[in-house]
């Protein structure tokens, strides 16, 4: 029987080890890859290189930056720092970003709870959410982990942590959470009954 | 809903059948060992994807055979007809409904829809209160599908509940030594406990309250005139009225449990630790002060209610299974069964006595002799 040759098969075997890659998807990729030219092959291994080396946690909020600074957001003198955004993980703040009309700042807690699978609060960023909350002066907190159970469960959490806080002025700290509800564009009678339900709690005056 | 059509292949001892169906009352008498309860786990089948006596499909097919098949014309009660189709070999299954291959299970089960009782059936009303919360909960999604996802959640903030009370009494009794965030997080899993929670105990009152309503007079007509009567009532530690208190009750139950759930480490109240309860004349526990006969009466009974229900909801009267049903009943509870039986569109009634079979077949559309996985015509009773 014909087999692959190894060099390949060990191309195929490092690309499966990547989230989403089955066996036959990275079959498909390593195929792609051998025939490209060799400057481009070059380049993409410089990329990979410069992003394993250069890519790192923003000191602050956890966002992804580049060589231990501050975050394009972080770094930013028009953003409101008394808005605090916090979210699961780094790509949910990338995704509100592209919402483009949030101008605040963002938290990012590294995951979402789950005693479960082991996941703690002493797991998550919040010992530095409550130290931002105090040195930046923060007046609201936008809750915005996933609607999914372990996200409402963080939510929760979250509540106690920073229902006590304060904001500059002796006010109470305004806690938020994202609201429910239909996807724009959606279609009433495909929408499922979970979600018209929040929609419907969630609704607005028009 | 109407079994018009079965077919059998190498399932128990069933090496092959081809058969019609009518509506109405269809007997299966013969001697123990036969094969009618056989026949009538094959329906099981059809409609629950599994046996009401095994685990194991292979165990149900005939001897050193390779596979079993149970192929069935169905019709719901607007006699739109649909075929269901299964193979069962050990460790797969084939399913198929109206020639299409079906890969998620659930969208076969309940297709069919049918009650079924057998002996065995008695554990439902003597056995663990898990079998009464199941059968609430599964008629609950029946009827509302859109529960289901609060089922989870409440599944969910359960076992997140309880794995942070591991963490928080590492030893029974013995609290974590720095247990400040550990409390946080238990805090919130308690309201999502309380939410889904609150939900669930509310919809199972509710269906608790409409069962009741046909399972009173239900049983009242198999009762002898100035007999037992037999009601349903849903039982929580939670105090369920009035309404809106119901939160906060379950709220205050849970703060006042902390003891119990230090020492046991787990959730010790809410709707997974609820029970359906059977009341004698409306104050005894029935498994505790009724009679075998009176037992079984009302675990029959529940069936035929469930049946009741559905017929009225959801415009679809289940076809109904019974199995050894009319044993350690009086002769007169019987006749009553019977005339219950007559108002429901199809029913598959085994009767390993003669005296039964003669007492039953003036109502049936049809008696059939079962013997050695072969059935004959005895003969009709109109
Ligand atoms: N996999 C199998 N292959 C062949 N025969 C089987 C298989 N499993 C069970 N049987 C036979 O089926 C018979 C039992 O059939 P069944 O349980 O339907 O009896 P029944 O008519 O309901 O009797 P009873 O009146 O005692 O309840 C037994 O004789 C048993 O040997
Ligand atoms: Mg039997
Ligand atoms: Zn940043």
């Amino acid at each position: 029987m014909l087999g692959l040759p190894p060099a390949l098969a060990d191309l195929i075997h490092q690309l499966t080890r990547l989230p989403g890659i089955g066996p036959k998807a990275a079959e498909r990729l390593a195929l792609a890859l051998i025939k490209w030219e060799p400057a481009e092959v070059a380049s993409l291994g410089q990329a990979l290189n410069d992003s394993v080396a250069r890519v790192t946690d923003c000191p602050t909020c956890g966002c992804l930056s580049q060589d231990g600074e501050l975050c394009d957001v972080c770094a930013s003198e028009g953003r409101d720092a008394s808005v605090l955004c916090v979210v699961e993980d780094a790509l949910d703040a990338v995704a509100v970003e592209r919402g483009g009309t949030y101008n605040g700042r963002y938290h990012i807690l590294g995951g979402a709870l789950s005693p479960m699978k082991g996941v703690l609060p002493e797991d998550l960023r919040v010992a530095e959410l409550l130290e931002r909350i105090q040195a930046d002066g923060v007046t609201e907190v936008i809750v915005a982990t996933n609607a999914s159970p372990d996200g409402e469960a963080t939510a929760l959490y979250l509540k106690q942590e920073l229902v006590e806080l304060t904001a500059p002025g002796g006010a109470a700290l305004r806690l938020t959470r994202l609201a429910r509800g239909l996807p724009s564009g959606a279609q009433l009678d495909y929408a499922d009954p979970a979600t018209l339900q929040s929609a419907l709690e969630h609704r607005t005056e028009l | 809903m109407r079994l018009k059509r079965l077919k059998l292949r190498d399932f128990r001892n069933y090496e092959r059948l081809d058969l019609e169906f009518p509506a109405g009352i269809i007997v299966l008498a013969g001697a123990n060992g036969a094969g009618k309860s056989n026949l009538l786990e094959a329906i099981h089948y059809l409609s629950y994807l599994k046996s009401f006596r095994t685990n194991r499909d292979r165990e149900v097919v005939r001897y050193s055979c390779p596979l079993a098949l149970i192929e069935a014309r169905l019709a719901d009660d607007d006699e739109r007809p649909f075929d269901a189709r299964l193979v069962l070999k050990s460790g797969k299954r084939h399913v198929r409904l109206n020639g299409n291959d079906i890969t998620r299970f659930q969208d076969f089960i309940g297709r069919l829809h049918s009650q079924f009782f057998f002996p065995g059936d008695l554990t439902l009303l003597t056995g663990d209160p898990t079998l009464r919360r199941e059968v609430l909960d599964l008629e609950l999604l029946r009827l509302k599908p859109v529960l289901l996802p609060v089922y989870q959640k409440f599944r969910n903030a359960l076992k997140q509940r309880n794995s942070v009370l591991k963490l928080l009494y590492p030893q029974p009794g013995r609290r974590h030594n720095r247990p400040v965030d550990l409390l946080k997080a238990l805090e919130a899993y308690t309201e999502q406990l309380i939410g889904a929670g609150v939900a669930i105990m509310r919809e199972r009152r509710g269906i608790t309250k409409v069962l009741n309503e046909q399972f009173v007079p239900l049983y009242a007509r198999l009762a002898p005139p100035e007999g037992e009567s037999v009601s349903l009532r849903y039982l929580s530690a939670v105090p369920l009225e009035p309404d809106d208190q119901l939160a906060a009750n379950y709220r205050r139950l849970l703060s006042e449990s902390q003891e119990t759930e230090a020492s046991l480490r787990f959730t010790t109240v809410g709707p997974h630790r609820d029970d359906l309860g059977f009341i004698l004349d409306g104050e005894r526990d029935l498994k505790r002060y009724g009679s075998q006969g009176q037992q079984r009466s009302a675990a029959l009974t529940f069936r035929l209610a469930l049946a009741a229900l559905s017929r009225q909801r959801l415009s679809d009267d289940p076809l109904l299974l019974l199995d050894d049903a009319l044993s350690e009943m009086d002769d007169e509870r019987k006749q009553r069964l019977l005339a219950i039986c007559r108002q429901h569109r199809q029913v598959f009634i085994t009767s390993a006595s003669q005296r039964e079979v003669d007492l039953i077949s003036p109502l049936a559309t049809v008696v059939y002799t079962v013997e050695d996985g072969l059935l004959a015509p005895a003969g009709s009773g109109q």
